[in-house]
């Protein structure tokens, strides 16, 4: 009988429990202020029967943490994204290939994506289970920059003007590139899902282009100064097909050789 | 350190096996593979290495109190339809055993369940890529004729890995009738038992149990003709990707009665479960890393045709009762005719819980409160009558309400409810003393709450029909055809004609079967898996030693 009250009492001493109360979130100082904008860029396509899981997650993500925070492109890449029925639209762009082609290869599983381009113990592209703490990481760092765009649209002729200022703070830089992204919401196509198609799915943040070419155009050789003020213009051409009311230009800054992103900042479309 | 015991472990077993003559071995062997094809028209997936090959090699030797053994693996790859994590070799599982009268001790892997698996069912199912084996410490004591007392530590596989999260857990049965004469000749035990899971939580958006407790209770009661079984589980909140983080805690209630005598077999089943997904790792998705079960409440269907809309318990919540009568008419009777008729009659129905959120973390719900979702009905009737000695015959009806979005789309609203009637004529008849023909000739009707728009494999109509020739006692050849011509996509309506060839000899059998497979769900006692459509050829040989 002892063995029996020693086997029992070893075996409740084992078991332990946590049972959580009221607040089930952690308290948000654990959060940076953003003050350095996240982009997170998910590479995902219409035949990939779990990128519509990745897509409700970064979509909850920025709803999380502010649209303004994190900011999203849906890059559709690798052959997954060819359009294989009449109704499928064709959300693949020269933008998003060239991304695919530079960080991912022919054989990389989709969906995956990365948080502000960044490089991290070897590891550039991740999963969506890991895309949250990476942000919340992000969120906590102090920007080199600050990052400004305003956005013109002259409806007449289909062009925005577009203006950057770039203020790099008491600090200065290496070599940067300015890069402007297009993005556009609200696309109906049809979107595996499992076994499934779902016929009538929304596509967000779908990656259409961008105005400065892919990897950007340098914003100073040799690098910013301290304390120094730069600002590019552009005048850009709204291709047909693509729905102005829809449309987010998201500009940003990133190393020229890490192609980490340093800081970034979007804007809607408005007439 | 646990691996370091699984090594020291199989240098055991290799030294004992040669030093020791007078050990005894045993095994099986199973291997399995395919050659796909590619075929359009009954829409095939790409697979670029055309041949998948799996095999498995179960040793144990015994010797004395003490038993050791392993398994060998190797998927190269797994055949469609089994995870491609699996893509390896190795030994996955090796174990010790010490057995005594009064203690058994194993060290190593192991598979364990307590009561009927409400909070602890660990096992392999190859058929459905299926392994949750334990890596760890297991010890089961005896101390009297009555008691049986279990405690165990380990970690959960996790395809080539180990789980992060470590589990905890002891329980103990009591046979009360071996203390007391008061149950007279019945059979009266009492169970119960207690997990606790530890995972570190590692994010930084919820405030996370780390130490997850989970306790179940069990009675049983046994008359000459009567038996009872109930069981009841509860799990603390257990926020997990498998919930969408909700922080209800969970319950499940299992309670059955049945009733038998000569010719008259009855049965009544309910089970209510309730935020009951419990996993190794908070993470995990899909058949990966389920540390417990939910015994299932629906008729098993074994037919080709019965097998299309499966159901699978819905561990996150359901409610639903299922009842069994088995009736034997007499040989000389009216119905029973010359050599007697049984006929089994089968309900069940099963629902969603009645929840009401209360935030974006939990909800009420009301305990024995039916939820408006059917999730799954069956009624179904089988009849199996013997015309002669040479002449045996089997009709099923069975009629379903099958809700695909609950069991398949993850809650999508895609297809909605499914409702089939199908119609089995199964008839085995021996042709001589070593030929036997067997034919099984099926119909399924079926229509879905929504207008189709996405062209599939599996809606409308379908009928097929098997022939199977037996050579006693060594040959099976089989011819089936499974035909969807009731398909809303004309180009749909395709055959899935197969032929199968199997030799069995001692404890040896060998099998290679060509034709196509058709898309969809399989289980095995209630967990369910996808399987994609194939065309090619395919062998298994397994052999037990």
């Amino acid at each position: 009988m002892k063995k029996i009250i020693l086997f029992l009492a070893l075996g409740l001493f084992a078991v332990s429990c946590d049972i959580v109360d009221e607040p089930y979130l952690q308290n948000e100082k654990t959060i940076g202020d953003f003050k350095k904008k996240v982009i997170l860029l998910d590479f995902t396509a219409i035949n990939c029967v779990y990128c519509p899981n990745a897509n409700k997650v970064s979509s909850d993500l920025a709803k999380a943490y502010g649209e303004e925070n994190v900011i999203l492109f849906g890059a559709h890449a690798s052959t997954l994204a060819d359009p294989k029925k009449p109704e499928d639209v064709d959300m693949r762009s020269e933008t998003s290939a060239e991304l695919f082609s530079k960080f991912a290869t022919p054989t990389t599983g989709l969906p995956i994506g990365m948080i502000n381009q960044k490089l991290r113990d070897g590891v550039r592209l991740m999963n969506f289970g890991l895309w949250d703490k990476q942000i919340i990481d992000e969120s906590f760092l102090e920007p080199d920059l600050d990052l400004n765009m305003q956005l013109t649209y002259n409806v007449a002729d289909s062009t925005v003007s577009i203006t950057v200022n770039c203020d790099y703070g008491k600090k200065g830089s290496g070599d940067d590139n300015l890069c402007i992204y297009i993005t556009e919401d609200s696309i109906v196509s049809p979107q595996k899902n499992n076994n499934e198609v779902i016929h009538d799915y929304v596509h967000n943040h779908v990656l259409r282009g961008s105005v400065t070419g892919t990897f950007g155009v340098q914003l100073k050789s040799g690098g910013a100064d301290a304390g120094e003020n730069i600002t590019k213009e552009y005048t850009y051409k709204i291709p047909s097909g693509f729905r102005h009311n829809k449309l987010r230009f998201v500009a940003f800054v990133q190393d020229v050789k890490s192609y980490y992103i340093k800081q970034a900042t979007a804007e809607h479309l408005h007439e | 350190m646990i691996k370091s015991i699984s090594t020291t472990i199989l240098i055991a077993f290799l030294s004992l096996s040669s030093a020791y003559s007078q050990g005894r071995v045993t095994g099986n062997f199973v291997t399995e593979g395919q050659y796909y094809q590619q075929d359009s028209s009954i829409g095939t997936t790409e697979f670029p290495k055309q041949v998948a090959v799996q095999g498995y090699l179960n040793m144990r030797y015994h010797l004395d109190n003490f038993e050791f053994g392993m398994r060998y693996e190797a998927y190269r790859p797994p055949l469609l339809g089994i995870d491609s994590r699996f893509e390896n070799s190795g030994f996955p599982f090796i174990y010790g055993t010490y057995r005594s009268d009064m203690v058994d001790v194993t060290a190593g892997n192991f598979y364990e369940q307590f009561g009927s698996g409400l909070i602890l069912r660990t096992y392999e199912e190859k058929s459905l890529g299926v392994d949750n084996s334990l890596n760890g410490v297991r010890i089961n004591l005896r101390p009297d004729d009555g008691v049986e007392i279990t405690g165990l530590m380990g970690t959960m596989r996790n395809f080539w890995s180990q789980s992060s999260g470590i589990i905890r857990g002891a329980k103990g049965k009591v046979y009360l009738d071996q203390y007391t004469d008061f149950f007279g000749d019945n059979g009266v035990s009492v169970e119960g038992g207690m997990i606790s899971k530890y995972e570190e939580d590692q994010e930084n958006t919820y405030n996370l149990p780390e130490n997850v407790f989970a306790y179940f209770l069990r009675s049983t009661f046994i008359a000459n003709e009567f038996s009872l079984d109930a069981e009841y589980s509860y799990k603390i909140n257990d926020p997990s990707a498998v919930n969408n983080f909700s922080y209800n805690s969970g319950q499940g209630l299992l309670l059955s009665g049945s009733y038998y005598t000569d010719g008259l077999g009855v049965s009544l089943d309910f089970h209510r479960s309730d935020n009951m997904d419990f996993r190794a790792e908070r993470s995990a998705t899909g058949n990966v890393m389920n540390m417990n079960f939910i015994p299932p409440l629906t008729k098993q269907h074994t037919y080709g045709l019965t097998s299309l809309y499966p159901y699978a318990t819905q561990l996150v919540g359901e409610i639903g009762v299922q009842a069994n009568i088995t009736y034997k008419f007499d040989k000389g009777t009216t119905l029973g005719g010359e050599h007697g008729t049984t006929v089994s009659l089968n309900y069940s129905r099963i629902q969603g819980i009645d929840s009401n959120r209360v935030d974006d973390f939990t909800y009420t719900s009301d305990f024995f409160a039916f939820g408006n979702r059917l999730f799954y009905q069956d009624l179904n009737i089988e009849v199996s009558k013997r015309f002669s000695e040479d002449l045996k015959t089997t009709v099923s009806l069975i009629t379903q309400i099958y809700d695909k979005d609950v069991a398949e789309n993850g809650w999508a609203p895609i297809i909605g409810k499914v409702n089939s009637n199908i119609a089995v004529f199964d008839a085995t008849y021996r042709l001589s003393e070593t030929y036997a023909l067997k034919m099984d000739l099926e119909h399924l009707w079926a229509s879905q709450d929504s207008v189709l728009k996405t062209p599939d494999f599996v809606n409308g109509n379908w009928m097929m029909a098997l022939f199977e020739l037996t050579i006693s006692p060594n040959y099976y050849i089989s011819f089936s055809d499974q035909y969807n011509y009731g398909n809303k996509f004309v180009d749909h309506q395709v055959h899935y004609y197969s032929g199968s060839f199997a030799y069995v000899t001692g404890g040896t059998r060998m099998q290679m079967s060509y034709g196509r497979q058709r898309s969809g769900i399989i289980c095995v006692g209630g967990v369910c898996r996808f399987v994609p459509a194939s065309n090619g050829l395919y062998f298994t040989v397994s052999t037990t030693f």
